[in-house]
């Protein structure tokens, strides 16, 4: 019965493929032909038509007018949701990205779309980072979402053991051809209209690097953020300065370096030894939102005003306390973080707050501009203030 | 034995295959078939996408547009939900789809953020009265999990909210 069911099955998936093998041989070559008709969508989410002035190259000018980098805070899976993107722009982030957005499940599943984008009229300069494994889904996605973006990010970096073997995020470092029909799709199809930015890593070789740059700018790719490390390097290795600056001298579009940048003071000195046009910040921007204005540690007000923003918004629990538990890291002593990750509900979260901070609400005098942690408790704030000290004293250096 | 042969075949035939890239052109606009190499070793195929699915997904998408959260979208959906306008009509948590559902208690939390500790409870009482849950359900019960945490969740913030109310 078993080897029975065994061969049928067999029988289909070989007759099946067979059957592509012939389609496929036969199809007219149709490369590139989407509906390219780009008729308004109903906007009955009465979401403001996209600025020029928020277009990501019109922020990058800007910034070198100004004289400093870009700053961007880059996409995190579950974490880039639209709180914290408004939070980090409240702290003078210029450009602003979504989590990854597998192109597959949007483009073919409705609950897809709401649970992975959410959006409003402030939500801007935003740059849509996609995973996708083909010029359809991509293309598809584009389509969609081309009224309520500034730019579309292609994930090339994504390490994520599941998603490389979908061959989405660092499986496409392998296929510099693929991406650049990719990035030459959107570009064709849209033009100036949709800025396209491509996410890399570097190779162990970094001339590899450099011919995947090349091979991506002729594609017409608008500018390119590039990791410094390899998919296999572990976080805990610093990143690869100098690839990023052999990168930088042979690249014709600007280019956003990207990897341990944790500071303000960071971010200046990664753009002065690479001459990258601006930093994007990653897992700094989620241990302190206010690192872009200044801000050593997370200051008090941006917790306040994440809470705020999580609530009105609405976000999953667990993500709000991800995120607060992160911000809080390294600030209060470890009792108090603990029974903060202990919490099983924001209600009990907030109970939290209020038994051992003065949380202010909106409304309330002073919200959001505490820089402080205002602890009811004073052996608390002793306990911190010691933190603070040894800290300023044993400090984490950038290696560059 | 017969069965290792089996999966030894299928396993060279998918591979075979994936080699000559028999899946749909990638670098094309075509449906979106792609063959994925599964942890496995053998390959699979995703489906494609035909051009009137996607169409019927865009009009859908473009109708109603991207998920818009502004301040207070919570306070105005509840009342779409006729749960502060209209207490009259039923709310059936138990029923709601999941998005739905979180929604209503992202509402409840917002509540309790604002310190609307009475208000909360009203609406906790009212949700709770509109499940209308028999007196001999089964909350033990597999099947019957979900309605079992919904109850819980709502128990849990009715405590919270009478802790904080005179």
């Amino acid at each position: 019965m078993f080897v029975w069911k065994n061969a049928s099955k067999l029988q289909r998936q070989v007759r099946k493929l067979f059957q592509q093998v012939s389609s496929d041989k036969f199809k007219l070559f149709t490369r590139f032909s989407p509906d390219t008709t780009l008729i308004s969508p109903d906007m009955t989410s009465n979401l403001p038509k996209r600025s020029p002035e928020d277009n990501p190259m019109a922020v990058i000018a800007r910034c070198k007018k100004e004289g400093r980098p870009v700053f961007v805070a880059g996409p995190m899976v579950r974490y880039s949701k639209l709180p914290f993107r408004e939070l980090v722009r409240h702290y003078k982030t210029d450009i602003v990205y979504t989590p990854m957005i597998l192109a597959r499940e949007f483009v073919r599943h409705e609950n897809a779309r709401i649970s992975d984008f959410t959006t409003n009229a402030s939500d801007r300069p935003l740059i849509l980072q996609v995973g996708a494994n083909n010029v359809t889904d991509l293309l598809r996605m584009c389509e969609m979402v081309h009224p309520y973006v500034d730019g579309i990010g292609l994930n090339c970096g994504c390490p994520i053991k599941e998603q490389v073997r979908e061959g989405i995020g660092a499986a496409l470092m392998s296929k510099k051809e693929l991406v650049a029909d990719m990035v030459r799709a959107v570009k064709k199809t849209y033009g100036h209209t949709l800025v396209m930015e491509v996410k890399i890593r570097v190779h162990a070789d970094i001339a590899e690097t450099i011919e995947f740059v090349k091979c991506v700018e002729e594609a017409g790719v608008d500018f390119i953020t590039v990791h410094g490390r390899t998919k296999n390097t572990r976080s805990s290795v610093p990143a690869d300065f100098g690839k990023i600056k052999a990168i930088k001298e042979i690249a014709t579009v600007p280019i956003i370096a990207n990897g341990d940048c944790r500071s303000l003071k960071d971010a200046y000195s990664i753009c002065e030894y690479t001459g990258c046009d601006g930093v994007m910040a990653v897992r700094g921007v989620l241990y302190n939102p206010a690192m872009f204005a200044g801000f050593k540690d997370t200051p008090w007000g941006a917790v306040e005003l994440f809470l705020d923003l999580a609530s009105s918004y609405g976000l999953p629990f667990r993500l709000i306390q991800h995120h607060v538990s992160c911000m809080l890291e390294s600030q209060t002593s470890k009792k108090l973080h603990i029974e903060l990750n202990e919490a099983t509900c924001f209600a009990e979260m907030l109970d939290f707050f209020d038994k051992h901070f003065t949380l202010k609400r909106s409304g309330d005098a002073g919200f959001g501009s505490a820089v402080d942690f205002p602890y009811k408790d004073v052996e608390e704030r002793n306990l911190e203030d010691r933190k603070k000290e040894s800290r300023q004293t044993t400090g984490r250096r950038l290696k560059l | 034995m017969l069965r290792a042969s089996i999966l030894k075949v299928n396993r060279y035939l998918s591979k075979m295959f994936a080699n000559t890239n028999t899946s749909a052109d990638v670098t094309g606009y075509n449906t979106g078939e792609v063959a994925v190499k599964r942890g496995s070793g053998t390959t699979k195929i995703r489906k494609g996408q035909t051009e009137e699915e996607f169409q019927e997904q865009k009009k859908q998408f473009w109708a109603t547009g991207p998920s818009v959260s502004k301040t207070d979208i919570l306070a105005e959906l509840m009342s779409d939900l006729s749960l502060s306008k209209n207490e009259g009509s039923a709310l059936l948590l138990n029923k709601m789809e999941k998005i739905d559902r979180e929604k209503v208690f992202y509402y409840l939390n917002r509540l309790y953020y604002d310190r609307q500790y009475d208000v909360c409870l009203q609406k906790i009482d009212y949700l709770e009265k509109n499940m209308n849950i028999p007196p001999d359900f089964n909350l033990a019960l597999k099947k019957n999990r979900s309605v079992a945490h919904v109850l819980r969740d709502l128990q849990d913030l009715r405590d919270r909210c009478q802790s904080h109310l005179p």
